[in-house]
């Protein structure tokens, strides 16, 4: 497995 | 008894050309890779969830949020995000040095009916920020026009003063330009990275000769040649910066594109601050909306990712912004978030950068002493969310990166449901994400 991106804390960052 | 991990209602997953499993979540921003040997596990796990986590790699689907405890209502956790963006320690600000442009490209929709910012607006503007700083964590500039950098003296006051400003209340501070990059010369380039600009937006529609047809000077006369030279000489600098050289197209330079890839890898493959952005042309309001060759949605829709393919072929990054589109909120227009306004060089307040004539656009004014009125009607317009109202959209596995909030202004003049590049070609976008994230470790 590999982490091409990673998970953020969402709430509270055509 | 059921199982009590589910997998997420905000996951997409597709496989790329060598037969890996990418995962993705919306929720999270996450994006995770898996080979043959793990692949079996994890499509059972986004089939039907699972019983309870205990392999590693349902650890990192949990960790990921690809998988969510049954309990969980990701509904409410979609409504919280959104309601979590109107808050008031944040502030992004698209500032007009000048309205007035020194080039005069086919699509253009702007009129350009004032110049330079007044002394009074930046004695406001500078009132209004410093007042506003002593509340704020994170503060963002774009520095917008006409073209910014015919007042590059009005950048410079203005950002001395911002930067005083955050420097006293500790505010975590960055800014971008849109530029037509006629006048980023090498010393313009040093001087606004010094002022904290780190992000570019740099239009070449083609080699010289397609160019200078689109996006020539207003008088007559090509900018391609000078341009290049600028990014050319950028190129030179250890400076930190990235510059998304941004390619519109139309029917008429699908062919011509493949030419200009090439001249940019020849100058620019192998230094990660230079990336591209592909965009079709649009009829965006401009005088000559009626005769441009504008391709279809779904000839758009293709080449997008055709070209940004190409260009990882040709060893030249996607501009990141395309990937920073993906992460919760990110594509999200600046128009919809509550605390994002357009400076007019006279004081007048917008939401949006692609209707300066719209009324509903018109939703306040900068008075010189920092006050600032605002007209809450129209602004709700603006800011209230797309994903509540739309039952489509709130049921939609992108809902927690848009937030039924790609395009307001579409939104309201047309009633239609405004998704993005990336969504509409989720897999293929995943793909290139992918692609360009393991093409230097490869």
């Amino acid at each position: 497995m590999k982490v091409i991106r990673k998970p953020v804390s969402p709430i509270g960052a055509a | 008894m059921g199982n009590n991990l589910m997998p997420s209602r905000f996951n997409v997953h597709t496989y790329t050309d060598s037969g890996e499993l990418l995962v993705y979540n919306s929720y999270t921003g996450a994006i995770l890779s898996f080979s043959d040997g793990e692949q079996p596990e994890v499509l059972a796990a986004l089939k039907d969830g699972i019983v309870a986590q205990g392999s590693s790699v349902t650890a990192h689907l949990l960790a990921s949020g690809i998988l969510v405890p049954a309990h969980v209502d990701e509904f409410m956790r979609a409504k919280l995000l959104y309601q979590s963006s109107h808050r008031t320690d944040l502030m992004h600000l698209i500032v007009m040095p000048t309205e007035a442009c020194n080039f005069g490209c086919t699509y253009c929709y702007q009129t350009f009916p004032r110049g330079k910012m007044t002394p009074q607006t930046i004695a406001g503007l500078k009132q209004f920020v410093d007042h506003k700083a002593r509340f704020l964590q994170s503060a963002s500039i774009s520095w917008f026009g006409g073209e910014p950098l015919l007042a590059p003296e009005i950048i410079e006051q203005l950002s001395d003063s911002f930067l005083q400003s955050f420097a006293r209340y500790d505010v975590d501070y960055s800014a971008d330009i849109a530029t037509n990059g006629y006048y980023l010369t090498k010393e313009m380039l040093t001087k606004l990275v010094k002022w904290k600009i780190t992000r570019y937006m740099v239009t070449l529609d083609g080699p010289a000769i397609v160019h200078d047809r689109k996006r020539g000077l207003r008088g007559g006369g090509g900018t391609f040649e000078r341009i290049f030279v600028n990014l050319k000489n950028a190129r030179l600098l250890d400076e930190q910066f990235e510059i998304y050289i941004r390619v519109n197209f139309d029917e008429e330079t699908l062919s011509d594109v493949p030419e200009l890839v090439h001249m940019l890898k020849e100058h620019f493959a192998g230094d990660e601050r230079f990336q591209l952005l592909f965009r079709p042309v649009g009829r965006w309001g401009g005088p000559h909306d009626d005769q441009l060759p504008i391709c279809s949605d779904r000839t758009a829709n293709l080449k997008i990712w055709e070209f940004a393919q190409l260009g990882l072929d040709h060893d030249m990054p996607m501009a990141s912004i395309v990937e920073n589109s993906m992460m919760p909120g990110g594509s999200v227009c600046y128009a919809a978030k509550p605390y994002s306004l357009v400076v007019g060089a006279n004081g007048q307040l917008y939401k949006c950068t692609c209707a300066f004539e719209e009324e509903d656009n018109h939703v306040g004014r900068l008075h010189d002493d920092g006050r600032v009125d605002l007209d809450y009607d129209k602004f709700a317009k603006w800011v209230s969310s797309g994903d509540d109202t739309d039952p489509v959209c709130g049921a939609c596995y992108y809902r927690p990166a848009c937030q039924g909030n790609h395009c307001p202004l579409f939104r309201m003049r047309t009633g239609n449901r405004p998704c993005s590049f990336e969504k509409r070609k989720i897999r293929t976008a995943l793909e290139t994400v992918w692609q360009d994230a393991t093409r230097v470790r490869r």
